[in-house]
């Protein structure tokens, strides 16, 4: 069977609930089963590519761990709303991955091409 | 069309755990195919066998569990969640030397390879949930 195209859009802050954590873990599951994944980050969950997490104060682990082995397993795209970006004061050059922000449009335009689009 | 389910919310919480049952029943009755249901987050509460409705709810997972009976399904639970909700089988209670296996009959417990198995086995994934 051919690879399949799967986006992972996450639209939650990093420690609001277990979605980002799961979110992240099922791209890489994806990745290792060789399929093309595409993370999106839309909504709070362009917070969770902001750098210094620090989430012992609260008593979880970092949400963001698998962000750094994403090129190792081959997860090259990753896409980021521009609008979420602007209305939170996130400025793109602060984030953790070099992806260019995109428009709203352009990424449900993307998203229409994929096989399958998780949302968490 | 053979589809996949994966089911994110708690069975008495949400309505998506009504929906994801009545929408599976249907599909059945219509002919469809069902490769596999993935408990998933909150879902897996669905397959503790400790969980008990009140006499006018549907029984949620009873319902799951005729169903498969009935069709044969794959109701799959995710470890990892289901760990972290206090759900183990028999083998990893007697591990922990806890009180017991609290996994209904009919659901299994694997890891999320099985959500990405069913992802490319099923010709459409619903997701239910918040």
């Amino acid at each position: 069977m051919s690879a399949l195209q799967i986006a992972f859009v996450h639209s939650r802050g990093p420690y609001d609930g277990p979605f980002a954590q799961d979110g992240l873990d099922a791209a890489m599951v994806a990745a290792a089963f060789d399929q093309k994944v595409t993370l999106v980050f839309v909504d709070d969950g362009v917070y969770q590519l902001l750098p210094g997490h620090a989430p012992a104060a609260i008593g979880r682990k970092r949400a963001d761990e698998a962000l750094g082995h994403l090129g190792a397993l081959g997860v090259q795209r990753v896409l980021i709303d521009r609008a979420s970006l602007d209305l939170r004061g996130v400025a793109a050059e602060l984030l953790n991955l070099p992806a260019k922000p995109m428009e709203a449009g352009d990424i449900a335009r993307f998203l229409e091409t994929q096989d399958q689009v998780f949302v968490f | 069309m053979r589809f996949a389910l994966v089911i994110t919310c708690a069975p008495f919480t949400h309505p998506g755990a009504q929906t994801a049952l009545r929408f599976a029943t249907a599909a059945l009755e219509a002919g469809h195919g069902l490769y596999r249901v993935f408990f998933y987050e909150d879902g897996v509460h669905t397959g503790d066998a400790r969980v008990r409705s009140t006499p006018t709810e549907t029984p949620v997972p009873a319902a799951w569990q005729a169903l498969a009976r009935e069709h044969g399904l794959d109701l799959v639970l995710c470890s990892g969640s289901a760990a972290r909700r206090g759900m183990l089988d028999q083998t990893e209670s007697d591990r922990r030397q806890t009180l017991g296996g609290n996994i209904a009959d009919g659901f299994a417990l694997a890891g999320l390879g099985q959500l990405l198995d069913a992802t490319l086995e099923a010709e459409r994934v619903l997701w239910f949930g918040p």
